[in-house]
């Protein structure tokens, strides 16, 4: 909260910073219910989108599995990783339809709905593919479309392409407990960065234009019987974004981490995984204050399922959830995801 | 057991890169410390705008002559200071040393920026706490600019009759931090824009003059560190910026807008609203219902000649329903289902909504970029934005009284499905307010800066076109605001021809 020792004049106006350095901050987070001019001051920061895939070798013959949580409308998409390496010349590809909504937002902390809003739709169509470069090495890729819109009020519809997702992935330690599991270790560096021009400051908006870069560090366990459980951690680097009223915003950077446990089979794939996401110092919903530089926090639990197509070979389907159980300047959004899996081989090599 | 070190390494260095990349947003914006042009020597004669002999009214006893005992320790006090300046008060005088009128006027729209904050439904209204949506601000970016332009057009009368050399120049003892110009130095200018400033702000902002008084010790304290000014040329600029700045809210305690907000809804009565009048009413389309903004701001009193100003009242609109609303609703319509980019942009550009410094504050800022490059004096410089303010306000006046007159509903009211890309502003659509700020401070400004005329233009043009494409604006709304914002500019033109200060 903005207090009267703070030195605007020192300020340049062609920027904006967050939290605690904000020259431009609101009074008080509640009065964003109304807004008087503006209307409507109550951002929509969209959930985070987690494709996330797996194959698993069994015997001589390899089935590739894909789980996708594949949270949409969403500014960050970790998650798009798991503990899994696809092998060399192994591909995995998916599209995904997930729709998502919410009432309720929080504001800074607090709990609020808006009738000028009402509910907040998003649906999205989701491209994501995965190959294996050699067999300690996945390049991962994925591409949103994505559209949204409140069901009151008149701010317009919002649709495009969102951030492509970039990611290598590399193994660099695995180790067999003989008959017991397998311990392997992931580390992963990629890039998020904006496909079109779409809006990023406005209140209903499809994500926030900022060019991000990420490092993950993964472990997973996973047992002989084909039970596994899994922890990630990432850090997302994310830059500024320059908005449509000439200022220059600071995005706060986040970390956030996953715990996954689940189990994979031949013909079945199911897990339950919490999420976790703490920005660094940023700013809270409020009049004036640019959507981009909201400091976002969340906890999500969701659950993926994913089946074969019987007679079809190579395809799958997968349903996933995910549900927003709190968070700080964000939707307390619930989403439902749809995939259809492909898995294939451009390899000679394949045992 | 397989360990692949070059993955390791690969990945540690990348991740170790991501994370020491630190983003540069720099600090603060140095404004560059005027070379004044021209001294404005004869702006003691320039007419100011409250028409009234400060002067003699506050009569100052006549200043410590130069060569007496008083002054002369005056002038040792500031050699003490001046030899023992840290680095910290040399950036603060530098700070101010870029223009006190500039710093006043990015300080208030920071204010504005943090009151422009709608109440929470049903809260009551708390005096300590206003408002500050457009009409209001317009009238605080007003009064600031006033004060400073009368009390700098006396500043300099007593300056160029005093005559007191800069300290520096009796005594060379003084380590000044710029180098002093041919301005008298008494009184001081600082000194006057301070007193005034701070006069004018916390009365209209209390719960902050704390904050502001802080703000004005730390410029008078600048004029010492820099060794610019004794302390009578200090204490009686004070004094007298503080005098001005009583009569111009004396004159804002009779002008009408204690009545603005109208709370008893007096406004449907005042202006005639009944179906004859109006067949189809503007209602808040807002959820839950708002009541509408400052109604009875129509009545408060003008600048300028109010007279002129309201020759300026733009004509009536076209009637729901007729052929000349259709065209006009069908072209919002076309723009809410097919908005271009750019069309967003420029809508995002000038919405200066909520939490912003409204667009009468972004035209103040237009005018810092304008003033940075031109380096006028002081004087000069408050001149510049009085008359635009003045003007800008007195266009919202006469705005906000076509508002409340035609009580014309906004585009979404007659057809739910035209969306926005901004938010709908909770009171009657014609004419464009944005349009009638926009086009007076344009106008204004092309005046004063005839060079820029044609990109102030294009300015005030888009500023005005942006609401259209934000779908919350008629083209005749628009264009409406737009000509009588250039007539209200026009008119203030006339009276600055006339001041003095352009002959």
């Amino acid at each position: 909260m903005q207090t009267t020792s703070m030195r605007f004049g020192y300020r340049n106006p062609k920027h904006f910073y967050p939290s605690n350095t904000t020259f431009r901050q609101p009074i008080s987070t509640i009065h964003v219910i109304i807004a008087f001019y503006i209307g409507i001051m109550n951002s929509i920061e969209h959930e985070n989108r987690n494709v996330y895939m797996e194959p698993i070798k069994k015997n001589h013959f390899i089935v590739t599995l894909l789980f996708i949580t594949f949270a949409i409308g969403s500014s960050y998409a970790q998650g798009l990783l798991d503990g899994f390496m696809r092998g060399k010349g192994q591909l995995v590809t998916a599209l995904s339809y997930s729709h998502e909504s919410y009432d309720t937002y929080f504001v800074g902390m607090n709990k609020t709905q808006n009738e000028n809003l009402g509910t907040i739709k998003t649906n999205s169509v989701n491209f994501f593919a995965a190959g294996g470069l050699t067999d300690y090495l996945d390049v991962v890729v994925s591409l949103p479309y994505i559209e949204t819109q409140a069901t009151q009020g008149f701010w317009s519809d919002q649709k495009d392409f969102q951030d492509i997702s970039l990611f290598l992935k590399g193994r660099f330690f695995e180790k067999d407990f003989s008959e017991k599991g397998k311990l392997s270790m992931i580390g992963a560096i990629g890039v998020i960065t904006p496909l079109s021009d779409y809006i990023a400051d406005a209140p209903v908006s499809i994500g926030s234009q900022s060019t991000q870069l990420e490092g993950r560090f993964i472990a997973q366990y996973r047992t002989a019987l084909g039970l596994f459980v899994a922890g990630q951690l990432g850090y997302s680097k994310r830059g500024n974004v320059d908005i449509d009223r000439e200022l220059e915003v600071s995005v706060p950077d986040a970390w956030d981490y996953i715990v996954r446990a689940g189990g994979s089979y031949k013909k079945l794939y199911a897990d339950a995984w919490f999420q976790h996401q703490n920005s660094r110092n940023g700013s809270n919903i409020g009049p004036g204050v640019p959507f981009p530089s909201n400091e976002i926090d969340f906890s999500r639990i969701g659950f993926t399922l994913y089946h074969p197509i019987p007679k079809m070979e190579n395809f799958g389907v997968a349903l996933s959830t995910g549900f927003t159980l709190s968070g700080k300047n964000i939707g307390k959004s619930d989403r439902i995801t749809a995939s259809l899996i492909y898995n294939f081989s451009v390899s000679n090599t394949q045992p | 057991m397989k360990f692949n070190l070059k993955y390791v390494l690969i990945i540690s260095c990348l991740a170790l890169s991501i994370i020491s990349c630190e983003e540069d947003i720099p600090e603060m914006a140095e404004l560059p410390v005027p070379n004044s042009v021209s001294l404005d020597a004869d702006a003691g004669d320039w007419q100011n705008v409250m028409k009234m002999d400060y002067l003699t009214e506050i009569s100052l006893p006549a200043p410590a002559d130069v060569d007496s005992d008083t002054y002369r320790s005056e002038l040792e006090e500031l050699v003490a200071i001046t030899v023992k300046r840290t680095p910290e008060q040399e950036r603060k005088v530098r700070y101010w040393a870029s223009g006190g009128v500039l710093r006043w006027n990015k300080i208030l729209r920071e204010l504005v920026a943090k009151y422009n904050v709608a109440p929470a439904p049903g809260s009551a209204t708390n005096p300590k706490k206003p408002v500050a949506n457009p009409p209001f601000a317009s009238r605080v970016y007003a009064m600031l600019s006033v004060a400073q332009h009368d009390a700098l057009i006396a500043t300099w009368k007593l300056k160029y009759s005093v005559n007191r050399p800069a300290p520096s120049l009796t005594d060379n003892g003084i380590d000044v931090q710029f180098a002093n110009t041919e301005l008298p130095s008494y009184p001081s200018e600082q000194a006057v824009i301070a007193g005034t400033s701070l006069k004018i702000l916390k009365t209209l902002f209390p719960l902050e003059a704390e904050f502001l008084n802080g703000l004005a010790q730390e410029q008078v304290n600048t004029v010492r560190w820099g060794g610019a000014g004794t302390e009578s040329d200090i204490a009686d600029g004070w004094q007298l910026g503080d005098f001005v700045a009583s009569k111009i809210l004396e004159r804002a305690s009779t002008d009408r807008m204690s009545k603005a907000a109208d709370p008893v809804e007096t406004y449907h009565s005042f202006f005639k609203i009944d179906p004859t009048t109006v067949p189809v009413a503007w209602i808040s389309i807002a959820s839950p219902k708002v009541y509408p903004i400052l109604p009875m701001y129509g009545t408060v009193k003008t600048w300028l000649d109010s007279t002129a100003v309201f020759s300026a009242l733009p004509p009536p609109p076209p009637k729901v329903g007729t052929e000349a609303f259709k065209k006009d609703i069908a072209y919002v319509k076309s723009i809410s289902e097919n908005r271009s980019r750019e069309q967003w942009r420029i809508s995002e550009f000038w919405a200066d909504g909520g939490g912003t410094y409204t667009p009468p504050g972004h035209w103040n800022e237009i005018a810092e970029e304008l003033l940075v490059k031109v380096q006028w004096s002081e004087v000069r410089t408050a001149r510049t934005f009085s008359l635009m303010n003045r003007a800008v306000m007195d266009s919202g006046i006469l705005c906000w009284y076509a508002k409340y007159k035609y009580y014309f509903p906004r585009p979404s009211q007659i057809d739910p499905d035209i969306k926005t890309a901004t938010g709908i502003p909770n009171f009657p659509s014609y004419t464009s307010g944005h349009s009638s700020f926009s086009s007076t401070a344009g106008t204004v400004l092309g005046y004063l800066f005839p060079d820029q005329r044609e990109e102030l233009e294009r300015q005030f043009i888009e500023a005005g076109d942006s609401r259209v494409y934000g779908g919350i604006h008629y083209e005749f709304d628009n264009l409406e605001g737009r000509n009588s914002g250039v007539a209200v500019g026009e008119i203030a033109i006339s009276e600055a021809r006339s001041d003095g200060a352009d002959d």
